[in-house]
């Protein structure tokens, strides 16, 4: 009780605070600084509402088109003129990736080809520079690093199981309803979740290496390795499965690619610098919050030296290393301005449309929206 | 010139009355920004650019419905935009001054006035410190009705939501508060820094 007043009183204490008066010079000089700014909002702010509220429309009337199309296919669904359970999307939004379906193989391509239906039984791959994000049936989304391999399945019951080969997947899950589940299972372990945010890597994924590796941003995942017990992980918890003696490692088989699809050199050199260094292993079982933090430092001393290209290079190192880190997200954050301050329009938008779908409640949507938005209406027709 | 006309010339794109825009919400923005951090920092007048320009687009756009007064509007667009930047802030500094806290702490040695001042200031600090790391949505009720005095209704008129929401925000704001302060004063005899 006496904690709650004296929290009270510093309340009371700010709210009380006296804001020391201006000289009229000073009040003058503001006034005359901050009025032409005023008066060039007030003649742009008619236009810039209009636009905003067009583009407003126009999102509208494209929901309400996926809304209709939605319930057509849901109406035929429910007449039984489509069969099987509704499926995933996939959509690689950096790099190149495939989709294996029933042995047939689609090459994606986050520059030209980026999206795909995904069915129960598919598998989806990644390339050394790919990234791609699987929307599932529950409102889940799951994103599958560079190098990775995973398949899928779902249940008429709505259970979904990400069957993760190689690689490192970060899921999103929304609540689920009371038969939903979503489960993630390697060769070692099966993780089950609901409603929370965590990363899995397969047994043989770098930077973890050994056995399958789990990580819990928020809520509570229970985790089954193999001979072992199921145990529970809160948030901020991770857990290493034992090492599998049969674990191998899937190569990734090079995607001829096109050269219209090849990211910007200074983007690929960043991203991919060759010969890549093998990535530390940290030991989960120990802090590394301090070599995070000391990383993000050099993030942000190289991008208050101007220096854009050594900030994507650091971005892309911390991302290998940390991926569950919760200094995450201003690492995205400082990927997309870096590229937009180079002129790198592709990659800002891919990084801000990739932030906004691991932190889409994060402090800078609104600067990422407007990245993706300003893409989107540049590549348009 | 009343609110509804100076809305009205913003409406149309009409720059002409500026000067009487900025004279009626200026102090206003100013005063907010100033609570929020306490002090005039170097990018004061960056902020309050960035809060008139948000003011006017609002008041373009027609988001401002007229259920309060244009100063109260600019207030709760101004404590807006000075928490995201102290959110701000506060990630810049987890970075750059976590391992300099115990020696950037002022020193303590001295007795009387001054240190009750200096200690008052620190937990004025903290206080902050701890709203910027809050839920924004919690964050932003404590600083309107707790810091600059709005009523419920009103910040329910500001921010869009129900009364019973805005009281359940407040509730639960001031909770978050108390268990963070709670816990940094547990640690701070250990750690000698912030939380």
């Amino acid at each position: 009780m006496t904690q709650n007043r004296s929290e009270l009183a510093g309340l009371r204490a700010w709210r009380e605070q006296m804001v020391p008066v201006e000289s009229p010079e000073a009040v003058e000089g503001r006034r005359a600084r901050l009025l032409p700014a005023v008066e060039r909002a007030m003649k742009t702010g008619a236009r810039r509402a209009r636009a905003n509220s067009a583009r407003r429309t126009q999102l509208r009337a494209a929901a309400a088109a996926v809304v209709v199309v939605g319930g057509g296919l849901a109406a035929l669904h429910g007449l039984g003129f489509l069969g099987g359970h509704p499926g995933a999307d996939v959509h690689v939004f950096a790099g190149s990736g495939r989709l294996v379906h029933a042995g047939h193989t689609t090459e994606l391509s986050a520059s030209s080809r980026p999206s795909a239906a995904m069915a129960g039984g598919d598998f989806v791959e990644t390339s050394p520079d790919g990234n791609l994000v699987l929307s599932l049936p529950s409102g889940a989304s799951v994103v599958l690093g560079p190098r990775g391999r995973a398949g899928l399945d779902l249940a008429q019951t709505g259970a979904e199981l990400v069957r993760l080969e190689s690689g490192v997947v970060q899921a999103h899950v929304p609540k689920l309803g009371p038969s939903g589940q979503l489960s993630v299972r390697t060769t070692d372990a099966v993780v089950t979740v609901h409603g929370t945010i965590f990363s899995v890597s397969a047994a043989s994924a770098e930077p973890h290496g050994g056995g399958t590796w789990v990580a819990v941003t928020e809520g509570i995942v229970s985790v089954q390795c193999t001979s072992q017990a199921e145990i529970r992980l809160g948030p901020g918890e991770s857990h290493k499965c034992p090492d599998p003696s049969s674990a191998t490692r899937r190569e990734w088989a090079p995607v001829p690619v096109q050269a219209a699809e090849e990211p910007a050199a200074q983007d690929r050199a960043s991203r991919d610098p060759a010969p890549r260094e093998p990535a530390p292993r940290p030991d989960p079982r120990k802090s590394s919050l301090g070599a995070e933090n000391r990383l993000l430092g050099e993030v942000m001393a190289a991008r208050l030296a101007g220096d854009d290209p050594r900030t994507i290079e650091l971005t892309t190192q911390f991302m290998d290393r940390y991926p569950t880190s919760p200094l995450l997200e201003e690492v995205y954050v400082e990927r997309f301005r870096a590229h937009a301050r180079t002129g790198d329009r592709d990659g800002a938008s891919r990084w801000a449309a990739q932030y906004l779908m691991v932190f889409h409640d994060g402090f800078a949507r609104d600067e990422a929206r407007s990245l993706v938005v300003t893409a989107g209406r540049s590549s348009g027709p | 010139m009343d609110d509804a006309a100076l809305i009205d010339a913003i409406q149309r794109g009409d720059p002409g009355p500026a000067a009487e825009f900025y004279d009626r919400v200026a102090a206003v923005v100013d005063r907010t920004l100033f609570r929020i951090f306490g002090r005039r920092e170097p990018d004061h007048e960056d902020l309050m650019q960035t809060v008139l320009e948000q003011i006017v687009l609002t008041l373009a756009e027609r988001r401002y419905a007229g259920a309060c007064s244009l100063p109260t509007w600019a207030s709760a667009i101004a404590s807006h935009v000075g928490l995201t930047a102290l959110r701000s802030r506060r990630r810049e500094r987890l970075v750059f001054d976590r391992e300099n806290d115990a020696s950037s702490a002022p020193s303590r040695g001295d007795a009387g006035g001054f240190e009750r001042e200096l200690g008052a200031r620190e937990e004025l600090q903290r206080v902050r410190e701890h709203l910027a790391a809050m839920d924004p949505a919690k964050a932003s009720v404590l600083l309107l009705h707790d810091v600059l005095g709005h009523e419920l209704s009103e910040i329910a008129v500001l921010t869009n939501a129900s009364v019973a929401a805005v009281q359940s925000r407040l509730v639960r704001g001031r909770k978050d508060l108390m268990e963070r302060l709670e816990l940094a004063g547990r640690e701070r005899p250990s750690t000698g820094g912030r939380s």
